[in-house]
């Protein structure tokens, strides 16, 4: 090891560190658009093109980025997984109870919030979902 | 007009996806086939479909490749030299000129978390390649070093740069053979 090579090895680290502070930066500014977008999509899923499960695949990106920029396993897997399961049980109670109790008969004007809730749910368990299959791919298989 | 465009770009990029040997470049190809699929969607007026096309093929599954990519592993590192057959434990530790290389490779691989096994062998290139027993045979005369190994397999881009950057006086080759699962039958080195 001489003196050159040292030269040559800080520069290469430097180059590296450069590269991902870039990529942390870009991700941070892209962070709120992102979210701002997905939620955009799943609101007016009702009647403009998109829904749950398009937005939810945009709100998913935004946990990817964090995973892309930190890789750090410091996100609770099977907390996510458990409030994924809740998301799903509800997602079979609120059109059951909607539906067969007859709610959307007697309260017509329901409808449309019934619609952006159940894309709501849809959205968040879709992200969910994706979250900890990129999440469980990245850190716990092959190793 | 457009569509036609459209169509032949994605036929193109198929092609280029498939026909790559580097896999993370094929990777980007895929994804831009996926970016210019979710257009041809909103041509033919189906704005969900394309929202899903967008997010999912070129952005999840991108990053689902990537990913699995990062997987890629070396299983076992075979380094030959015509000037010095042995090296030792002893002098890959204490890094002399002998076994600087040997540790700087053993660096580079835990680094990567790749894990290899290194193996010394005395025997020529040629029957090295031969054995197809290694996934990557790097082998120094002199102050010429020639990296060899699959087309796919991206780590050597990784250790080349690596070579280049920290051994500005050696001379770094670079040789690829084709295929998964072949071995270079119709690849030989030159003997110096």
């Amino acid at each position: 090891m001489n003196t050159d090579s040292n030269e040559t090895t800080e520069l290469a680290t430097l180059e590296q560190t450069a590269s991902e502070e870039l990529i942390s930066v870009m991700t941070g500014l892209l962070y709120p658009f992102i979210a701002v977008f997905g939620i955009y999509i799943i609101y007016n899923g009702h009647d403009t093109p998109g829904g749950g499960f398009q937005g939810g695949a945009i709100m998913a990106a935004l946990f990817l980025a964090r995973f892309i920029v930190a890789h750090e396993n410091d996100l609770e897997v099977h907390f996510v997984h458990n409030l994924e399961k809740f998301l799903f049980a509800l997602l079979l109670i609120v059109p059951g109870i909607f539906v067969f109790a007859g709610l959307q008969i007697q309260f017509p004007e329901l409808k449309i919030p019934y619609l952006i809730f159940m894309n709501f749910l849809i959205g968040m368990k879709v992200a969910l979902g994706l979250t900890i299959v990129v999440y469980r791919f990245g850190f716990f298989e092959g190793r | 007009m457009v569509e036609l465009m459209l169509l032949g770009s994605m036929l193109v990029l198929a092609l280029l996806a498939l026909y790559t040997g580097p896999l993370r470049i094929a990777v980007i190809y895929f994804s831009v086939f996926s970016l210019i699929c979710s257009f041809l969607y909103l041509y033919y007026q189906a704005p969900d479909v394309a929202i899903a096309e967008a997010v999912m093929g070129s952005g999840l599954i991108t990053l689902l490749y990537l990913t699995a990519l990062k997987r890629y592993r070396v299983y076992s590192v075979c380094y030959t030299n015509t000037d010095f057959p042995t090296v030792s434990d002893r002098e890959i530790i204490e890094g002399t000129r002998k076994g600087e290389l040997v540790r700087e490779i053993e660096d580079f691989c835990f680094a990567r978390e790749l894990e290899p096994q290194l193996v010394f062998t005395p025997q020529p290139v040629s029957e090295v390649l031969q054995s197809g027993r290694h996934d990557l045979i790097i082998h120094q005369t002199g102050d010429k070093i020639t990296i060899i190994g699959n087309r796919e397999n991206y780590v050597i881009d990784e250790l080349e740069m690596l070579l280049v950057l920290r051994y500005q006086d050696l001379k770094v080759l670079v040789e690829r053979y084709g295929g998964s699962s072949e071995y270079g039958d119709d690849y030989l080195p030159e003997e110096d």
